[in-house]
């Protein structure tokens, strides 16, 4: 898991893939930041091995629960749960709040969690506001940087109640989320691929550990699937703002010149390249196909050109999508973004 | 669309484009077959574009153009294709050998891929490979002995296995063992 933590991600739709990728941040979150909590006072109180010692306290029990019975690990959400929500006489209660509730609290994010991942959920909005309740209480308690996170969830999904459609955003900051998220999937992968490669050895050597490795499998699956779930969401919400955007610009700008007209410069804009074989644009600047901005409108566009520029090349777009390249020895409008449409 | 980074280079594969096409196969065969266009950027100008050709049983990538990315990827215009292979169980399986490139062979240099290891595969990538793979949808990955239960003498090749349906694998194993490498002769340090 990566070590700075998680950001939430909040949900641009109802759907359960969004509900999903929410809900897998939380619990990575919540596990992180009681992790860190802990570690904190722990560590310099009773040692780097405070957890080793804390199992091994556990394990002379008569009837140890499963976890103690594998290595313990910092930032999993169970541990930090129920370690001091099962065990009167954890040390970890030591560091938590007298609240009224908090264990209670404890026992029902563990709950809500179990039933997500044995697909005992309807991964609903409303499922996702008791999460955010319940996270966000012990988030507030405990004094956790998650509670901030568990009210954006809660303002999102009053959002997406009434009616609140993503996309109203600049494309540069959907494209930026878009980023983020496909990033996530990538990170999410690296996960998958080392507990898929634990599980294995693990297999071999016939250890107790393979029930909560499957179950950490699955629960990366998830979250990967999810991530790239949002990022599928997340570019059709660019497609929309960016056609919205190049609405806006003619308005401003005027009715588009005439395909084959000349100008004696070309019409400030940023500066493509026309790839006739994959029939889309590339972006130097974005480091992306303009297909991935606009939508199927760029291929269009991009065999409507080809005619005039049959090896491709540069070609400057305008924000208004009206297109101009050098044919011959003039600079030429080849047509509009939009006119495929 | 998918976008994967692979080492230096991004890894575009427009979404829902898919062209029927003739292919040859490495036999010379004739084919109906279907087609699935890919650019890869990267440092150095580098931007090619990819064609991933699948017909019934098997299917190949090459690049299909080079643009003005460097001279030397005209060798993969004239072959270093990846062939891929249906299994018959809904996915499919490409070996993964690495071109070897060799700079003084030729004007532009030369190389032709052979069996690789997945510590050199993570040394040309600059990072696990095997988790790339899991990105772009591998079932499995490692030896053909352990992965197909191969007992020929490719036994020790690498392989990994991916939906059929999903070109993002094949392709990324091609940006992987045969773009990599003739960048990485390219550009020094900031190519890989």
């Amino acid at each position: 898991m990566p070590a700075d933590g998680f950001e939430i991600v909040l949900p641009i739709s109802a759907s359960p893939g969004q509900v999903m990728a929410c809900q897998s941040t939380m619990v990575a979150a919540m596990g992180h930041q009681l992790g860190e909590f802990y570690d904190a006072s722990m560590r310099p109180a009773v040692g780097d091995d405070w957890l080793e010692q804390l199992r091994q306290a556990r394990l002379l029990d008569p009837h140890p629960a499963p976890v103690y019975k594998k290595k313990l690990r910092l930032h999993d959400f169970s541990f930090c749960l129920t370690e001091p929500a099962k065990n009167a006489n954890s040390p970890l209660r030591h560091l938590l709040p007298k609240s009224s509730g908090l264990f209670d609290d404890f026992d029902r994010a563990v709950a809500l969690r179990n039933a997500a991942l044995h697909g005992d959920a309807a991964y609903t909005l409303s499922e996702l506001e008791a999460w955010a309740v319940v996270f966000g209480r012990i988030a507030v308690d405990v004094g956790l940087e998650l509670a901030t996170g568990c009210s954006r969830v809660r303002q999102r999904i009053d959002q997406l109640e009434a009616g609140f459609a993503p996309g109203t955003e600049p494309s540069s900051e959907i494209l930026e989320a878009l980023r983020e998220a496909q990033a996530k999937a990538a990170a999410m992968a690296e996960v998958i691929d080392g507990l898929r490669s634990d599980l294995s050895e693990q297999r071999l050597q016939g250890s107790e550990a393979l029930a909560t490795l499957s179950a950490q499998l699955d629960e990366a699956e998830v979250a990967k699937a999810a991530a790239e779930e949002n990022a599928g969401q997340l570019q059709a919400s660019l497609e929309n703002q960016s056609a919205a955007e190049r609405r806006e610009s003619r308005t401003t700008d005027g009715p588009p010149p005439a395909p084959g007209s000349t100008v004696p410069v070309p019409p400030p804009g940023r500066a493509l390249r026309l790839l006739t074989f994959v029939e889309d644009f590339y972006d130097p600047r974005a480091d992306d196909l303009l297909s991935n901005e606009v939508g199927e409108v760029a291929a269009a566009a991009a065999r409507a050109w080809t005619v005039s520029l049959p090896n491709g090349g540069p070609v400057i777009l305008t924000d208004a999508g009206d297109g101009f390249a050098l044919v011959g020895y003039e600079w030429t409008c080849l047509g509009s973004l939009d006119d495929g449409r | 669309m998918a976008r994967i980074s692979v080492g230096a280079c991004a890894l575009l594969v427009p979404d829902a484009v898919e062209r029927d096409v003739v292919a040859t196969d490495h036999a010379g065969k004739v084919w109906a077959a279907t087609e699935v266009p890919a650019v890869v950027s990267g440092p150095k100008g580098t931007l090619i574009e990819l064609a991933y050709r699948r017909w019934e049983g098997e299917g190949q990538i090459t690049t299909a153009s080079r643009g003005d990315s460097g001279a030397a990827f005209d060798r993969l215009m004239s072959g270093a294709r990846l062939g891929v292979r249906d299994r018959g169980d809904g996915t499919d399986a490409c070996d993964i050998g690495l071109l070897r490139w060799d700079q003084s062979r030729g004007p532009q240099g030369w190389g032709n891929p052979s069996k690789a290891t997945f510590e050199e595969l993570d040394g040309v990538l600059g990072g696990p490979s095997g988790a790339l793979l899991v990105e772009c949808g591998a079932h499995d990955y490692g030896s053909r002995a352990d992965v197909l239960l191969d007992s020929s003498t490719r036994r020790n090749w690498l392989t990994a296995t991916f939906p059929a349906s999903d070109p993002l694998g094949p392709l990324a194993v091609y940006v992987l063992t045969r773009v990599l490498p003739i960048l990485a002769s390219l550009g020094g340090e900031d190519a890989c």
